[in-house]
């Protein structure tokens, strides 16, 4: 495999994404009003008669982080909206038609949604001090960290399983049905029970790993172990999502080109 | 041989093969058009030639890079959003071209094709035509060996048509071996090709060069325009023995040595002559040979016999 062509082929997947999105801003950034609107809705309808014993911030900052972690799920959802509409204008046919090592297309994919999530994230924390939250407060460390694994492994699952579905109609039934019970049983809006079915089926969702890091960037300053407990099987669950994305580019070549 | 097939069969679900393709050998340089109707397997072959199927069966041999493989799609695969430039830099880095190789090839082939005003403009913004000449230059970015075609000027004008193809047929002064592989169903825009494979039913039946396809009818072709083609096309079929090709509703072609006695029959034939409006005499085309070939090769394949089968020779 030339690892040269697979970075090339990354880079020119990322730039026109970007293209893109410099040329669709808004489209892109009406993305960020959503999870604002949730937050400020129910955390602050909530706030008054929901009290958090195991952490430390009140249920506002609480759910800011699951706000984020929204944010995360939408764009990449949007993302894998945008990738079945480049299969049925034909772009992505000509990609697939070519010599592009398939590792790169999916890195290329990919990279340029964790970019746009990154942007995003970025405009959602300005709104940080209205949570009561200071700047200097937060972990940055782990909130990069997180938002970046946790987009990656958002991105990965998204685009593979757009590449399956191939229609605008499935995905919107996917992310009703799936995408957004899995968020809400994430530890997005309330604090997730440390045993039984839903601890475990917990750990197979990433939206959980990546609710619980933004929560530690936070309010919630982490043991080791706790940082770890987390950021483990969120690299894990990245690397899986990178592959299943590049296993899907080379199923989609043989069934629809 | 440049590309090959051989015992080759495709599929796009295990119960029914969609191509089967005993052996088939494709040499440098060769303008290929395969014909056939809607649904005879023309894009399956194309595709299945080009790599981007890949066999059920059997075997393909490529002796060709495949960074040199080129494809044009039934519609123009470019990024709307995006001006022919952006869209020309990306694809020439999926490709893997450096950014040198890319700006050079953009100017080259924006000066062949006519792009030079359209190319800091969206694709989305560009007439059908000009969507294609932007799509025919994303194809030949990477200087490919071999160019691959699905009925490319699907969705044109007439006029749109007649200009992609002398774009295309221009090309060859940038590379004069380029291998051409085109799949059509219309009999007009098959000029440039020297060779030709009917397909019906997923097979290749008829495998002919352009002059032995030409040599298949007689030099005179009869144009008659009538409004009651089927009463006149029995008569010609019955009374005077001859094969008669109904392109249109009201349009009859047939092809015989002298077309001026035909019609000195016809007006004998008060009934017959008339029902039709017109009559032209000119010389038989490339276009009513491909054009009686598709008829006969569906009709034979329809019928379960074959008049002429050179499949695969």
């Amino acid at each position: 495999m030339n690892r040269q062509h697979i970075l090339q082929v990354a880079g020119a997947l990322w730039q026109r994404d970007m293209l893109r999105f410099a040329k669709e801003r808004s489209r892109w950034l009406g993305l960020v009003s959503q999870p604002l609107l949730f937050w400020f809705l129910i955390g602050f309808g909530l706030n008054r008669v929901v009290s958090l014993p195991e952490s430390n911030g009140n249920y506002l900052q609480f759910f800011f982080s699951g706000s984020l972690v929204m944010c995360v799920l939408f764009t990449t959802l949007f993302g894998a909206i945008s990738l079945i509409e480049d299969a049925q204008s034909g772009f992505l046919r000509a990609i697939l038609a070519s010599p592009a090592p398939r590792l790169g297309i999916a890195a290329g994919k990919i990279a340029g949604l964790v970019t746009l999530v990154l942007a995003q994230l970025a405009i959602l924390l300005l709104f940080v001090p209205l949570a009561g939250l200071s700047f200097t407060a937060l972990n940055w460390g782990i909130l990069a960290l997180s938002a970046v694994l946790g987009s990656t492994a958002l991105a990965g699952l998204n685009l593979g399983a757009a590449l399956l579905i191939n229609s605008v109609q499935g995905y919107h039934a996917i992310m009703g049905l799936i995408l957004f019970p899995l968020w809400i049983v994430s530890g997005a809006m309330f604090p997730l029970p440390s045993e039984g079915i839903m601890a475990f089926l917990a750990i197979l969702n990433p939206m959980t790993h990546i609710a619980s890091l933004f929560r530690f960037a936070l309010i919630d300053p982490p043991t080791a172990s706790q940082l770890w407990s987390h950021l483990t099987p969120l690299m894990l669950q990245a690397v899986v999502c990178v592959y299943f994305t590049t296993l899907m580019t080379r199923n989609r070549k043989a069934r629809h080109v | 041989m440049i590309v090959s097939l051989s015992d080759f069969s495709f599929a796009y679900n295990p119960d029914n093969n969609a191509l089967v393709v005993p052996k088939l050998d494709i040499a440098a340089g060769e303008k290929i058009a395969l014909v056939g109707r809607n649904g005879s397997g023309k894009s399956t072959l194309l595709h299945c030639l080009s790599g981007v199927f890949e066999a059920s069966s059997g075997k393909r041999a490529c002796r060709v890079e495949p960074q040199k493989v080129a494809l044009v799609f039934q519609t123009p695969c470019l990024d709307k959003k995006l001006t022919v430039l952006e869209n020309l830099l990306i694809f020439g880095k999926v490709w893997g071209l450096k950014r040198a190789q890319i700006e050079h090839r953009t100017m080259q082939l924006a000066q062949l094709l006519d792009l030079e005003s359209l190319l800091q403009k969206t694709v989305g913004s560009l007439s059908g035509g000009q969507q294609r000449r932007a799509d025919l230059a994303r194809a030949l970015l990477s200087e490919p060996e071999i160019l691959f075609l699905d009925e490319p000027t699907t969705g044109l004008d007439v006029v749109a048509q007649r200009e992609f193809w002398a774009l295309l047929a221009q090309t060859k002064n940038l590379n004069p071996a380029l291998t051409l592989i085109c799949a059509s169903h219309h009999a007009a825009e098959l000029g440039l090709f020297e060779r030709f494979l009917f397909l019906e039913q997923g097979r290749v039946e008829l495998d002919v060069k352009r002059e032995e396809l030409l040599s298949k009818l007689p030099p005179e072709t009869l144009e008659i325009t009538t409004f009651q083609a089927q009463q006149v096309k029995e008569f010609l079929q019955q009374a005077l023995s001859l094969a008669v090709t109904e392109p249109m509703h009201n349009k009859l072609l047939i092809h015989v040595d002298e077309a001026e006695a035909v019609v000195s029959k016809l007006k004998l034939i008060s009934g017959v002559h008339d029902a039709i409006e017109a009559t032209t005499i000119r010389k038989t085309n490339l276009a009513d040979v491909v054009l009686r070939q598709l008829f006969s090769t569906h009709e034979a394949v329809g019928a379960g016999t074959l008049i002429e089968s050179g499949a695969n020779r």
